[in-house]
């Protein structure tokens, strides 16, 4: 018998994924109590999962790139992965009445949370702080089971979030992916698939948008200038904080594509958790 | 090269009888992975990337039994703790070192991306509206409280914690250590000031015994543990001992079926 190196790693990716999992389920916990689910999913069921990334890519940088990574892996016949990590972390049964969730008793926060559950932009809450590290300390050992296999992989908030809207696991409040591979080094660091895919002023806005103090002008005069440029003093650029309410329109043309992402892909996900 | 000439010796390890040289020279091992674990902690996949852990480890007799009776004082104060602080105070005298592991921005620095995870909300209000706070700068200079733990906080950030405590634990175990996290060493170590920029503190036994000091407890366990049943044997059988005396120079008892040999 003989065998492709490259086919059998790829296909290998499937047992590191369950070997994740297992570490997953097997972590310790200080509660005891942390519910937690977990699916595998690869090949052409990333595509659902691919395309809400690449719907939140047209707003959000980071989420760019996983977009991209995901995608370019896929189209080159070596798709990661992906293995989902949820749990529900929306009660307390302890009674420890430790405060960490702003309640002072956990029946004042089980009702709160009861009432008031709700999704932001990545997972759902309120949560139990307790079961929040419980479930931290699972994915860690999911991610590092990965690198005991020497597979690079990397922990996600946005492929787990957006499988959760598609309703992978339903009834769980934390979503996590864990896309392990292809079996090559860069995949998710310092990522190899993003070669040639931003300029140089891409990077550098960028910097300028999120750590502006960096490129602040001498402060003394209560105005720094913003040195956007190699001779900032020529023509003076400032810092302007202001309201921008169409700001919110991008987000709001992104949210109806990907409603109807879900329509479209969500009742084939969501008919395996059907009750027969 | 004349050091190198020094480079030679002999170490025994043994756990019995408990702070022998032989003892205390193992439990320096466990030390020495105890900080390994410290920096497996300090490495673990944090959101962003962001420095958020701060790290203490504890041992010794006198550090151990100190925070062993700080929880065993917290343990009244909660019934439905009770038990559990007393079982875990005993683990407490029982390992060999504490990591404290505690999260330093979760009330303070929060990650501010609208997760959801600590109220449902999308845009950090629930954070924000619990704390005393200007321009989205949080004031932690009010540190009463009448909970052990003053929330809300950033679950995003105690979600790293959890990262760095199973970054911690799994060290531990690629070391054949026992470490088991716990949530009223956490609080008791809190109390006494270990991870003292934190909110949130996780608490570690470690220790590389025979047996796990961890698992397999007993009921009461806090009247029930090794600790307990060696001291009683002490008294036992130092009073036995006394019942039946007599002068083994002039006269040893003998079994029925050894007289006259």
């Amino acid at each position: 018998m003989r065998y492709s190196g490259k086919d059998v790693s790829q296909e290998h990716l499937l047992d590191v994924a369950k070997h994740c999992v297992h570490a997953y389920f097997k972590a310790p916990q200080i509660t005891g109590n942390t519910k937690l689910e977990a699916e595998i999913v690869t090949g052409d069921d990333l595509v659902p999962i691919i395309e809400m990334l690449g719907a939140l890519a047209k707003i959000n940088q980071f989420i760019r790139w996983d977009y991209e990574t995901f995608k370019s892996n896929y189209d080159a016949g070596t798709p990661p992965v992906l293995v989902l990590l949820f749990g529900d972390l929306t009660t307390s049964q302890m009674g420890w009445d430790c405060g960490a969730c702003g309640f002072p008793t956990c029946n004042e926060f089980n009702k709160y949370a009861h009432e008031n559950k709700n999704v932001g932009q990545l997972w759902a809450g309120p949560s139990c702080n307790w079961k929040v590290i419980d479930y931290g300390i699972a994915c860690d050992w999911a991610a590092a089971a990965a690198a005991q296999y020497k597979v690079d992989n990397r922990i996600q908030g946005d492929s787990g979030a957006v499988a959760a809207m598609l309703g992978y696991m339903p009834g769980t409040s934390a979503y996590i992916g864990l896309p392990l591979g292809p079996t090559r080094d860069l995949v998710w660091w310092s990522r190899s698939s993003m070669t040639k895919k931003f300029s140089y002023e891409d990077a550098l806005g960028s910097l300028f948008r999120t750590c502006p103090t960096h490129f602040g002008g001498f402060p003394g005069g209560g105005n720094p200038i913003f040195k956007n440029k190699d001779r900032w003093w020529e023509s003076p650029a400032f810092n302007v904080a202001q309201e921008v309410p169409e700001a919110m329109d991008a987000v709001y043309e992104v949210l109806e594509e990907m409603a109807d992402l879900v329509d479209k892909y969500g009742p084939d996900i969501g008919q395996k958790y059907q009750k027969a | 090269m004349k050091d190198y000439d020094q480079f030679r010796g002999e170490e025994h390890y043994q756990e019995w009888p408990p702070n022998s040289p032989s003892d205390l020279r193992r439990k320096e091992v466990i030390l020495d992975i105890t900080r390994q674990m410290l920096i497996g902690a300090m490495t673990a996949p944090f959101a962003g990337g962001v420095p958020q852990i701060e790290g203490h480890i504890v041992y010794g007799q006198q550090e151990q039994e100190k925070l062993a009776r700080k929880m065993e004082e917290m343990a009244f104060t909660n019934s439905r703790w009770e038990e559990i602080f007393k079982y875990e105070a005993v683990m407490v005298r029982e390992s060999d070192a504490i990591l404290f592991l505690g999260n330093y921005r979760c009330h303070e620095t929060p990650l501010d991306a609208g997760c959801g995870l600590c109220g449902g909300r999308a845009d950090c209000s629930y954070f924000y509206e619990g704390r005393e706070t200007k321009f989205g700068i949080v004031d932690i200079t009010d540190r009463r409280s009448e909970t052990p733990i003053k929330g809300p906080l950033c679950s995003a950030r105690v979600d790293d914690l959890g990262y760095a405590v199973g970054s911690a634990l799994w060290q531990a175990v690629n070391c054949f250590v026992d470490a088991r996290p716990f949530m009223s060493v956490g609080l008791a170590g809190q109390k006494l000031d270990y991870c003292p920029n934190s909110a949130m503190v996780a608490g570690i036994l470690v220790a590389g015994q025979a047996k796990n000091p961890f698992v397999d407890i007993c009921p009461d366990y806090h009247l029930f543990n090794m600790g307990k049943i060696v001291d009683t044997t002490r008294k036992q059988f130092i009073t036995a001992r006394t019942v039946t005396t007599f002068d083994y120079y002039r006269w040893i008892p003998k079994r029925k079926e050894d007289e006259g040999k």
